[in-house]
């Protein structure tokens, strides 16, 4: 308080430092001059600095030696200077509409990156999936001087390697999201974006990760990142390879998962167990982003990026699945069991192109070059057996296939805004894709029946088949229609909007089928499948678009309710042509249909915000040429299918909404998000199956339409976290509920399958100021199908899933952690559990690792996996990994600027 | 010989007037995100507090701003959209809304003693390009309906808002500063238009022309292209003297009658300085300068309010893509953002140099101040006595979000 008057000063900055000049923790004084700061050190020395613009700044040592309160009464005289000299940076302030962060004001370790800043930041939280939230509100962008860091907007690739010394300040603000240029503008067009800007003399330098490891059973991983940047331009190359599951994924996730941070690792960055089979992963590429201006906003871009990207995979996998099957009378119970060896290699080039000048511009030129060849061979048998176990059937299926394809695509966005033309503005967008395939399979199919013998079938097929399609869609949306009907008349403030839609579809198929005679030992001609089939599809979509908006705001809260109608005509040309007479069919269809939305967003000042969003569409859809004019292929014994030439089309009615909360408190200590997203769709008229069981096993299903169908889904996640001091405590919540009744129709019974699934999931995770990381969580997922029809059976399956995680950074340079996870299923006897655990030692100034890995420590891990459907619920086991070892050894190059950051 | 001596007689006589003339500029020197912080007693004095009347649909808002008239204090709620009038000792008068109006916002005409509304028509959407358009056919009847005006008479005993047409005055934006005298200053530049000249501070008489200040090609002048500006017209506490400030100017100016001489020249680091082609290469579209005006946001764009005293002078300036108001202290030649200027103890914590919201007329300023404030302020000091304009006020206990008109003055 103010020493002359004892009058209370408001906002004054408490600041507690250590003997090192770090500062241990901060607060800002309320109202009433008061302050509270609890989780002092104790038996440590500290500086308590209390300042005030205006006044001379208190300052006195404290020592606490034991757990207790203590009361600290400072009164600050009135500064004699004229000026105040501010010789400490202030951690946090508002400049104008942006939050600013200045890294010089937070002392840690010199090789701490910029997350483990943000981590100590009030208000902002960094979750345990590494979603950034700043006073509740997700972090949607992050850039770096202005631009996507290595073209990647993703927060991690900067903020999990640039070390805070080469930071300069850190800014938070809403951007608009230019994605929408030429488009009616919504609230959610607000993204709130993380500048990261770089100390004048770190804007060039480099950084990555080499790593190799070897361990038991012949398991072997290898990484690769390297990244290097100046003010125009960066590039990088990453690459992988292992047999142990891991996913390697594209560039930027190469980048992604081999960042520097190491006070929180991804635990879950490892040999996946929960893959199926056993998988050799290979990916390697590059790319390169040169900026052709030297600026360092991200209104003004001129950016070109070349990315090169080869994966590959060769996977073994051998599995078991248990079946219950629906069928009228008894149920029935497949056992199917299979092993098949694939490889895939695919080569991807890419281009974009960016070119904005402000927020009202956009041209974005996206193009993809890339090639795939798959090439695999399998062995398959199955047994289904009734209720009383008895075998009705059996079959063993053999198959080699190799495909090959190249395809090419290209994006274009281009949109203007003008409010001085408004006749001008329009958004545009252009997308082609072709792509030519040619595939070679052989399959040899054996099916013996139990009840049936005169319905064996053996079969020694061949199949070549040639794809080739092409699509072109141009989508315009002309905001300038408002203006160019009703001149300036202002229509109560509705805007107007004219879009175009166009779409042509080309696609040829040639398929040459013969089968071989194992009597004349000569492949014959197959004329029930052997086809030219082209399909021509011109599509044209006129529509009108109307929407206001209404904003209302005082001093302490504002809230933006709008609302849009549009009307379409949807108007299709579908001709077929094919070497088979039935199939030739010229289809032209006018369907008028309709959306809707209503959007509501009310923002609190300084307390919460909450957006809700509710979305109504018909959509309309005809029947393909494939499920009126089937070609039937008994290939499969146990699905064979047929067309139907008397298909209606369907009507689907969707509803969807979405909403949002999340606090806005600065002050507070906690931060609390919530989400939910749902969707109801009736679908009228819907093609379904008719499906017959056929006395020898066989399984052959028809196309059919049924009366109505209905699916609904919701997603919705609760997330809150709490601070004590430098640590954290988080609750993630997420749960998923999806039920739906399909019609079928199964041995003419006409049945309705209702299907329920829902999943709860918690996970729990502390922090201890970096030093000790625990984390729990606990899964719980049903499944349930329930048929209607008289002599079906229900089917129901539950899992729980236990994880616990644990790291212990301590002492310097030591990491320890570990997983456990505990998986129990009502369909196992047992639960399975899956044990790993990993030490890490940083060496080499921090640049070098060592890791140790021993996953499956209690070598008791199975994969296993539950689904349901309409037609019953399955299970399925899969070969995958088993214990082994690793050894890993990994290097870090990293230099920002002239000097490296170990000299600083 | 005799045509060199008389060039060379110019010559000197043109540098010794202009260096009279520089001579005669005060400077004021101002370092733009100036740091430097006082206490506010040092600047202000002669506090009053004007209690308005308790109503309970009138409260303090962030966003209000308080104007005082000759015979009214107006509290105007932007937000809210009503202006309630008060006597000048606090009696409520009554509250008009102009919710209805649609997106006007009410502006003080202090010759005409009148509150007025003035903008597009609300069933209307117009670009600047339509308002140029409509300004040059003015004549034709068609283009009246493309703009609104209101008013409310505050000569009237009961003032209400009413609506009245909209002159040609209104559209050139004209402000009225003595009988039949406007003074004009609106800037913009068009291929629309057909002759190039036109200056950017214009005096009229009724309709004719007086003098014409600083002329510029209204076609395509670099300073002015793609974008609207404004010359500032501000009274002074003396009658004939006017302020007046131009857009990329660091020279502000003095109307005395209509005489326009320079009186003031901001003293800016050069960083903060537009550079030379500015004012000769015009950009080549709208974004570029949208661009330029972002990317160097604390250059000078233009001097708005101006208030001098003896000791001080209170101003805000404008830059390209900010704004601040500071105080200048004559004797130590010092610039103070009024932003770092502390409220003090003796002053009863009270914030009177706020950036928003506060107006003056004649020699005193008017804020208008939550009652909350002042009464946590006099509950956490017994101590301090509460001033006699206050007393009765505190004393009823009002609801904390009741308005407490504020007068200062700037020390003398």
């Amino acid at each position: 308080m103010d020493a002359a008057t004892k009058t209370p000063l408001e906002l004054a900055t408490i600041t507690v430092f250590g003997q090192d000049s770090a500062v241990v923790s901060y607060k800002l004084s309320d109202k009433n001059g008061l302050f509270t700061i609890d989780k002092l050190p104790i038996k440590r020395k500290l500086l308590v600095s209390v300042s005030y613009t205006g006044y001379s700044s208190f300052h006195t040592a404290i020592q606490q030696d034991t757990a207790k309160t203590d009361t600290l009464n400072a009164l600050l005289e009135l500064s004699s200077k004229d000026t105040v000299v501010v010789t400490a940076g202030i951690p946090v302030k508002m400049n104008g509409d942006t939050l600013e962060i200045n890294p010089a004001a937070f002392k840690m370790k010199s090789d701490a990156v910029v997350e483990e800043l943000l981590n100590q930041v009030a208000g902002i939280t960094i979750w345990s999936d590494g979603t950034i939230t700043v006073n509740g509100k997700k972090v949607q962008n992050l850039l770096v001087d202005g631009k996507p860091f290595m073209g990647s907007s993703d927060p991690r690739v900067a903020t999990q390697n640039l070390p805070k010394s080469a930071i300069d300040k850190i800014q938070l603000y809403q951007e608009y999201d230019r994605s929408k240029v030429g488009q009616q503008t919504t609230p959610q067009d607000s993204l709130l974006t993380m500048n990261v800007k770089l100390k004048e003399d770190s804007k060039k330098g480099y950084f990555g990760k080499a790593g190799a490891g070897y361990g038991t059973r012949d398991r072997y991983e290898a990484d690769l990142s390297f990244q290097l940047y100046n003010k125009r331009s960066s590039a990088g190359i990453g690459g992988g390879i292992n047999n142990i599951n891991k996913s390697i994924g594209n560039l930027q996730e190469m980048f992604q998962n081999n960042t520097y941070r190491n006070y929180n690792p991804n635990l879950y960055n490892v040999g996946r167990f929960g893959t199926n089979g056993i998988n050799k992963n290979h990916s390697f590429g590059g790319v390169v982003v040169h900026n052709f201006i030297n600026s360092e906003n991200s209104r003004q871009n001129d950016r070109l990026t070349l990315n090169y990207n080869k994966t590959g995979t060769d996977a073994y996998i051998t599995d078991k699945t248990y079946q219950s099957i629906t069928t009228s009378g008894q149920s029935q119970f497949s056992q199917d069991e299979g092993v098949q060896n694939n490889q895939q290699n695919k080569h991807d080039i890419g281009i974009n192109y960016l070119k904005t000048n402000s927020y009202n511009d956009n041209l974005d030129v996206n193009g993809t070059v890339g090639t795939n060849r798959e090439n695999g061979n399998s062995y398959r048998s199955v047994e289904v057996r009734d209720s009383a176990s008895q075998l009705l059937s059996k079959s063993q299926t053999t198959t080699i296939n190799n495909q090959q394809s190249d395809n090419e695509s290209l994006r274009v966005n281009f949109g203007k805004m003008n409010e001085e033309r408004p006749l001008t503005s329009f958004g545009s967008t252009l997308n082609a894709t072709r792509s030519n395939t040619v595939s070679e399979k052989d399959v040899i199919s054996d099916f013996e029946s139990l009840t049936d013998i005169s319905k064996n079938l053996y079969n020694n097929r061949h199949y070549t088949t040639k794809n080739e399609r092409l699509n072109v869609t141009g989508y315009v949306d002309y905001s300038g229609f408002k203006r160019l009907v009703l001149g300036r008349y202002n229509l109560f403030g509705v805007n107007l909007s004219l879009g175009q839609w166009v779409n042509y579809t080309r696609e040829t198929n040639n398929t040459v089928v013969t089968d071989y005679d194992t009597v004349i030992k000569k492949r014959n001609f197959n004329t029930i499948l052997s086809n030219y089939n082209k399909r021509e599809v011109i599509e044209y979509t006129p529509s009108l678009s109307l929407s206001k908006e209404i904003f209302k705001w005082v001093d302490t809260y504002y809230h933006i309710f709008s609302m849009q109608f549009k009307l379409l005509d949807d108007l299709k040309n579908d001709r077929n042509t094919s070497s088979f007479q039935q199939r030739n069919l010229d289809r032209s269809f006018q369907f008028i249909r309709y959306e809707g939305s209503f959007r509501y967003q009310y923002f609190k000042r300084e307390k919460y915000r909450y957006y809700g969003m509710l979305n109504y569409s018909k959509t309309m859809e005809y029947p393909s040429i494939d499920k009126l004019y089937t070609l039937v292929d008994n290939i499969n014994a146990y699905e064979i299918r047929n067309g139907n030439p008397n298909l209606r089309n369907t009507i689907n009615h969707a509803i969807s909404l979405n909403g949002d909360y999340s606090t806005d408190n600065k002050k507070s200590l906690y931060a609390v998000n919530g989400n939910i997203n749902g969707r109801y769709n009736l679908a009228i008229d819907p093609v379904t199956d008719s499906t017959f069981y056929d006395p020898s096993g066989k399984r052959y299903y028809y196309y059919t339409n049924a009366d109505k169908a209905t699916t609904l889904s919701l997603n919705y996640n609760f997330n809150i976290s709490r601070r004590f001091n430098k640590n954290n405590l988080q609750l993630m919540y997420k749960g998923e509920f999806r039920t739906g009744k399909q019609p079928n129709y199964i041995d003419t019974l006409s049945n309705i399958s209702k299907t329920n699934s829902l999943l709860n999931q918690f996970t729990l995770q502390f922090s201890l100021n970096s030093i000790l990381i625990l984390t729990a969580g606990q899964t719980i997922q049903t499944n349930k199908t329930t048929p209607t029809a008289a002599g079906l059976s229900s089917f129901q399956n539950i899992s729980n899933t236990s994880k616990f995680g644990l790291v212990v950074n301590y002492p310097a340079g030591f990491t320890l952690s570990s997983t456990a996870d505990r998986i129990s299923n009502s369909n196992l006897d047992k639960p399975i559990v899956l044990w790993n655990a990993f030490a890490t030692y940083r060496f080499m100034k921090q640049q070098g690792e060592l890791k140790f890995s021993a996953m499956d420590i209690l070598k008791k891990y199975q994969n296993i996996s539950n689904s349901a459907n309409q037609y019953g619920t399955s299970t399925r086991i899969t070969n995958g990994l088993q214990q082994y070892f690793l050894l890993t050894f990994s290097y870090y190059p990293r230099k920002f600027g002239k000097m490296e950051f170990k000299k600083k | 010989m005799r045509n060199y001596s008389l060039c060379l007689v110019l010559i000197l006589y043109c540098q010794v007037i202009s260096s009279i003339a520089q001579s005669q500029l005060q400077k004021i020197y101002l370092h733009p995100k100036a740091s430097g912080s006082e206490k506010q007693s040092k600047f202000v004095d002669s506090i009053r507090f004007i209690p308005l009347e308790i109503k309970d649909d009138i409260q303090f808002r962030t966003y209000a701003g308080v104007e005082a008239t000759d015979n009214y204090f107006l509290l105007k709620d932007y937000s809210g959209k009503t202006i309630a009038l008060y006597s000048k000792k606090g009696r409520f008068i009554k509250k008009i809304s102009y919710k209805k109006l649609g997106d006007f916002y009410p502006q003080y005409d202090e010759f005409n003693n009148q509150i007025f509304f003035f903008g597009s028509n609300k069933n209307y959407k117009l670009t600047s390009r339509d308002k140029i358009k409509i300004k040059l056919a003015w004549s034709n009847p068609r283009n009246k309906k493309y703009f609104s005006k209101y008013i409310i008479d505050l000569n009237d005993a009961s003032p209400v808002i009413k609506k009245v047409i909209p002159q040609q005055n209104d559209i050139l934006y004209a402000n009225q500063y003595g009988d039949d005298l406007y003074a004009m200053g609106r800037i913009s530049t068009s291929e629309l238009y057909k002759d190039s000249l036109d200056y950017e501070f214009k005096i009229y008489k009724g309709t004719q022309l007086v003098k014409g200040y600083f002329p510029y090609n209204r076609i395509n002048e670099p300073r002015f292209i793609y974008k609207e500006e404004g010359v500032s017209f501000i009274k002074t506490d003396t009658p004939d003297i006017h302020i007046v400030s131009r857009p990329f100017c660091d020279t502000i100016f003095k109307l005395v009658n209509d005489s326009l001489l320079p009186g003031y020249q901001l003293v800016l680091p050069l960083e903060n300085s537009l550079p030379a082609w500015y004012f000769t290469r015009p950009f080549k579209n709208k974004t570029e300068r949208d661009n330029f005006e972002r990317n160097n946001s604390w250059m000078l764009h233009q001097v708005y309010s101006f208030y001098e005293t003896p000791r001080f002078i209170y101003f805000g300036v404008g830059y390209l893509y900010n704004y601040e108001t500071y105080i200048y202290q004559k004797q130590t030649n010092t610039s103070f953002k009024t932003k770092n200027i502390k409220s003090d103890s003796s002053q009863y914590n009270l914030s009177l140099l706020a950036d928003y919201g506060i107006s003056h007329k004649a020699d005193k300023f008017y804020k208008a101040q939550n009652a909350g404030d002042l009464l946590t302020f006099f509950e956490k000091n017994k101590n301090v006595p509460v001033p006699p304009d206050l007393d009765s006020f505190i004393k009823s206990h009002p609801p904390a979000t009741t308005p407490v008109i504020i007068e200062f003055k700037l020390k003398n």
